[in-house]
């Protein structure tokens, strides 16, 4: 037989330069992709010819010309790449998970290796805990009140956007919070303003 | 010949869904939490105005009831609430004896609010803080007591929530009863974080 396909032989793999899988190619950035430096002995002829004439000062004064040229496209790409770490899903189940179920929350950058149910609790309990204080330590007036009032507004609007899941339900939910916050707000202004003794 | 035709199969993200879609009994129960609003918010708006128009009356009480009580029942409360959510959770994972257990102590945590709450009342009523003793008395005890009674309500929702977890009617497609009495709690939570500040600490 003679019409035998003839198979291509697979590219021996180079054990002292393996390829890179796919995957730890696609986890790096462009940045990271570009400032892989290409090593001298890999550069054809002319570049190193190029290379080896350039005065010294002239070349720190590119490599400080590149650097300024370099500041606005990576805040494109740092840009980009925040996006892109953030829509990318891991696994179609991870796509849909919400996010209050993972195992930790991110806060400002950091990560804490909490569910954001109990991060929010914590946060809670301190507010509590510093509210107390405030009415216990504070003399009346003011500077009194004015905190209290906050911290616990604070409160109550963490627990309706994280436990209620204000934050990423529907957002007519909102209106049936603040539509009669509104009208209670309006009618204690107007009891505040009548006298004691009444009209 | 036949059309070629590629069908585009709807994708809908679980975003998606959630953004466009709502549950109408979840969009009741907000509705009537919009009415309790309404009730809550009177009831602090009048105890606001007294406490503005007689401050002495408002410190008394609060010499007498003390701090320490109300604080713990406060956190038994905010405790309360995180074990709800743990246990929605839970039975997001599917995991339905940890639903179970999660807000058996919700309940559990309710009720000691509750009765903690009847020792509170019972150290002002010794003190001659009563609900007619004075003007203050109604303005006192109707937010507080209302509150109380919604806890009530809530201990024993979260024990037909368990119940019914126990008989396997909740998994991880199906939890919309979890999450109903969730807004509840919640919602029992929140006013007792604007209660507990206007009313013992301002």
């Amino acid at each position: 037989m003679t019409d035998e396909i003839k198979r291509e032989e697979p590219t021996p793999i180079d054990p002292n330069n393996p390829p890179q899988s796919i995957a730890e190619q696609d986890s790096k950035t462009i940045r990271e992709l570009r400032a892989d430096p290409v090593p001298v002995e890999e550069m054809p002829a002319e570049a190193k010819q190029v290379l080896a004439s350039e005065p010294h000062a002239e070349k720190v004064a590119r490599a400080a010309a590149e650097d300024v040229l370099n500041k606005p496209i990576e805040a494109v790409e740092d840009a980009v790449n925040a996006i892109d770490r953030e829509t990318r899903p891991t696994t179609p189940a991870a796509a849909h998970a919400p996010t209050h179920n993972r195992n930790e929350t991110h806060v400002f950058g950091r990560v804490i290796p909490l569910p954001l149910y109990t991060v929010v609790f914590i946060t809670l309990a301190i507010i509590t805990i510093v509210e107390v204080i405030i009415a216990e330590v504070f003399p009346e007036g003011i500077f009194k009140t004015v905190p209290l009032v906050v911290l616990s507004l604070g409160k109550a609007v963490m627990v309706v956007l994280f436990y209620m899941h204000l934050r990423e339900d529907s957002r007519v939910f909102a209106f049936a919070l603040i539509l009669p916050l509104l009208i209670a707000l309006v009618s204690a202004i107007f009891l505040l303003s009548v006298p004691i003794t009444g009209y | 010949m036949s059309e070629a035709r590629i069908d585009t199969p709807q994708v809908h993200t679980h975003s998606q869904a959630e953004a466009t879609h709502i549950d109408n009994m979840k969009f009741a129960m907000w509705l009537f939490l919009a009415s309790e609003v309404v009730l809550f918010a009177v009831m602090i708006a009048l105890f606001v105005v007294f406490r503005v128009n007689n401050p002495e009356r408002v410190h008394e009480v609060h010499e007498a009831a003390g701090i320490l009580l109300v604080s713990a029942n406060t956190f038994l409360l905010l405790s309360s609430s995180w074990t709800m959510v743990m246990g929605l959770r839970a039975i997001q994972n599917n995991e339905q004896q940890s639903l179970i257990r999660w807000i058996g102590m919700t309940a559990l945590l309710g009720l000691l609010f509750v009765g903690l709450q009847y020792v509170e009342y019972n150290t002002l009523s010794a003190e001659g803080i009563t609900l007619y003793g004075d003007e203050f008395g109604m303005r006192f005890y109707a937010p507080t007591a209302l509150h109380g009674a919604h806890v009530i309500v809530g201990v024993l929702w979260a024990l037909w929530v368990v119940y019914r977890g126990s008989k396997g009617a909740y998994n991880n497609g199906k939890y919309l009863g979890v999450e109903i009495f969730g807004l509840y709690w919640h919602f029992v939570d929140v006013v007792w974080i604007v209660l507990f500040t206007m009313i013992y600490l301002v």
